[in-house]
């Protein structure tokens, strides 16, 4: 009983040093128009490079809507996957917003009985689902690890931001107000010693050692799989492309963030 | 991962299909498709082709591997070799079941396809429990899984990596318990040196 | 015994399952509240009684101690757990909750709901219009056939389409228009 009460217990109640997270968000790129609009009525959805060029988006091809909807794709499912939360591909996000809203424009012009108005209309709705999914589970994350992803955050800087400034707002704002209802029905009813709290004791943390399934998109050497165990030693791994692994998430976190690895 | 979202991956695999009516190229956000005539095959994600089937804007042509005499070789496969086989598409299950479903018509055989694609999965997660249990009495720290599809991956998951979760944490305390055993011997030894 | 009470309100969300909200305890809170203010004083007591290196109120004390980080410890999971459900319970049935809910949450979560519905809306207002708590599936398709389970009444579409809700009726709507509906049991799906 004692073990179950301690794993629903563990809450974000830390009271932490907020203003030392207040620190200057850098605006998540907002270029609007990105893309030449890939209207229905236009054969390309090709980038111009010099737009590309500002965004940093550019690989060595250039980037197109549908590229960059699979990139997106690869991101949303690893930010499902892990156990925590990972870098906010602003980006892609603003990109496929653009399309989104451009298309819905175009779709409301024609006809409802066209052919082509429930396809594309078929295709917003799937790519707002991938959209609002991936938004949706990184709200889920910051709300169950709270403390833990505000700490992190304020110990970047400049372009190594993980929150958006919605998100990061969203977290101080959910800390604050979850802070308040502890404080007001518990805290200031208790014996006053008791009425603090050690941050790295009470509040939730990822499991970073919980185990993954992933695919290695590009061959690997020398990945160290820690043992836990002191008579053993750590197992030292190489993963060819395109193979398939279970592994403990905290082994090949930054090769899932530099995308040598992705999660499946 | 829902066994719907596996579906919606799935969804993106491209597939043929002949369509009935004529319509020039289609420039979706996923990519373009067409142009469409009529009686002429067309290459179109799943979603589309499931969508225009629903209304009957099209016979969908199953893909090569979806007929009994394919299957059936892929069965004989999976039960004679030990290993996974590799099968002929990522999405091999979810793509077959998705067609059964919308345009069992199009698909010859239909009855006894399913049939075979039961053996086949029944067979395959056979081997995926017989080395779960394996890997799990190893006390194994990784594995590789390779040619396991992602719907197959998501059978396992969570159960899997949290029992090797599990198993690793008990390790780890007992590790633990085995260092201060090993501590408060030595502070006990030392009252009589 | 120390720390029942605050057992008995673990006991409380165990009981009902992860996904219902029980009655907020207030009572077995008071109490919780209560036995702590009471072990607190007395360890003070002894600690105060104790100046002369008497050591043999020692045990009792941390014994008390224990029991009092113990009370602390399962009020908080209590709470916590709570407006973790709370959450859930909003994101499934929008931001006012049906009334045999809400009367289970005590003045102070109310508090927290709204506060939370504010700081969610204000996210949401900077995604350009996408609503997270909409689509919690993948789409499949953009209508939906469902069954009206109760006498509605008028329901607007957003191409201005007015369709009559009535009980037992059978409609095809537009899927992201009626997805809120069949969470609050208006409506049902029915599956092909």
């Amino acid at each position: 009983m004692f073990t179950s009460i301690y794993i629903i217990t563990t809450p974000d109640i830390e009271l932490i040093n907020l203003s030392q997270l207040l620190h200057p968000q850098i605006s998540v790129c907002c270029h609007l128009n990105i893309f030449k609009m890939s209207s229905m009525d236009t054969p390309s959805n090709t980038l111009q490079d010099s737009d590309l060029h500002d965004l940093g988006l550019s690989d060595d091809e250039p980037e197109t809507a549908t590229s960059v909807l699979n990139k997106f794709q690869t991101a949303w499912i690893n930010e499902k996957l892990s156990p925590e939360i990972l870098s906010y591909q602003g980006d892609y996000v603003e990109c496929l917003m653009e399309q989104i809203k451009h298309m819905d424009n175009n779709v409301r012009k024609l006809d409802k009985r066209d052919l082509r108005s429930g396809l594309h209309a078929l295709e917003l709705s799937r790519i707002k689902y991938m959209l609002t999914d991936y938004l949706r589970v990184r709200l889920e994350k910051i709300e169950k690890y709270t403390y833990t992803i505000l700490e992190a955050e304020s110990s970047r800087s400049g372009d190594n931001l993980f929150l958006s400034e919605g998100e990061f707002q969203f977290a101080k704002d959910f800390f604050g107000n979850t802070q308040t209802a502890l404080q007001t029905i518990a805290l200031r009813h208790f014996p006053r010693p008791l009425a603090s709290f050690d941050p790295a004791k009470m509040s939730v943390q990822p499991p970073m050692n919980s185990y993954v399934f992933v695919k290695a998109k590009k061959e690997v050497s020398g990945l160290i799989v820690p043992t836990h165990d002191p008579e053993e030693q750590d197992e030292e791994l190489d993963l060819e492309e395109n193979s398939q692994h279970i592994l403990p998430y905290s082994s090949v976190a930054a090769l899932v963030k530099d995308g040598t690895i992705m999660l499946i | 991962m829902d066994t719907c979202e596996v579906e919606f991956l799935a969804e993106r695999e491209l597939i043929s299909i002949t369509p009935n009516f004529d319509l020039g190229v289609l420039h979706l956000i996923s990519g373009d498709f067409g142009p469409f005539k009529a009686g002429l095959p067309a290459e179109v994600p799943l979603w589309l082709a499931i969508n225009l089937r629903q209304r009957r804007k099209c016979r969908i042509m199953p893909p090569i591997w979806l007929n009994v005499k394919t299957l059936e070789e892929i069965k004989e496969r999976e039960t004679q070799e030990k290993l996974f086989t590799k099968m002929p598409s990522e999405h091999f299950m979810e793509v077959a079941q998705l067609l059964l479903t919308a345009a069992s018509e199009d698909i010859p055989q239909a009855g006894e396809i399913k049939v075979v694609l039961k053996d086949i999965w029944d067979s395959r997660q056979a081997k995926t429990r017989a080395s779960c249990s394996l890997l799990l009495q190893d006390g194994g720290k990784h594995a590789r899984v390779d040619n396991l599809t992602l719907m197959e991956i998501n059978s396992v998951r969570p159960l899997l990596p949290h029992s090797m979760d599990m198993i690793r944490r008990l390790q780890m305390e007992s590790s633990m318990e085995a260092q201060i055993s090993q501590t408060q011997g030595s502070s006990f030894a030392s009252p009589s040196q | 015994m120390f720390g029942v009470k605050a057992f008995e309100l673990i006991r409380d969300l165990t009981l009902t399952g992860p996904e219902a909200l029980p009655l907020y305890n207030s009572e077995t809170v008071r109490q919780v509240l209560e036995e702590m203010r009471v072990l607190y004083e007395r360890n003070q007591r002894d600690v105060n009684n104790s100046v002369n290196e008497d050591s043999s109120y020692l045990g009792t004390v941390h014994l008390r101690h224990a029991a009092l980080e113990r009370n602390k410890r399962c009020l908080l999971a209590y709470l916590v757990n709570r407006l973790q459900r709370i959450r859930d319970l909003r994101w499934d049935f929008g931001s006012v909750l049906p009334g045999d809910v809400a009367g289970s949450l005590c003045e102070q979560e109310v508090q927290w709901l709204q506060n939370y519905n504010r700081h969610l809306a204000t996210y949401m207002r900077g995604l350009d219009g996408l609503d997270l708590t909409q689509e919690h599936c993948p789409p499949k398709s953009l209508c939906l056939e469902v069954r009206c389970l109760q006498d509605y009444g008028l329901f607007e579409l957003e191409d201005g389409e007015q369709v009559l809700l009535k009980k037992d009726s059978i409609h095809l709507l537009p899927r992201s228009e009626c997805l809120m509906l069949i969470r609050q049991g208006v409506l049902e799906h029915i599956p092909h």
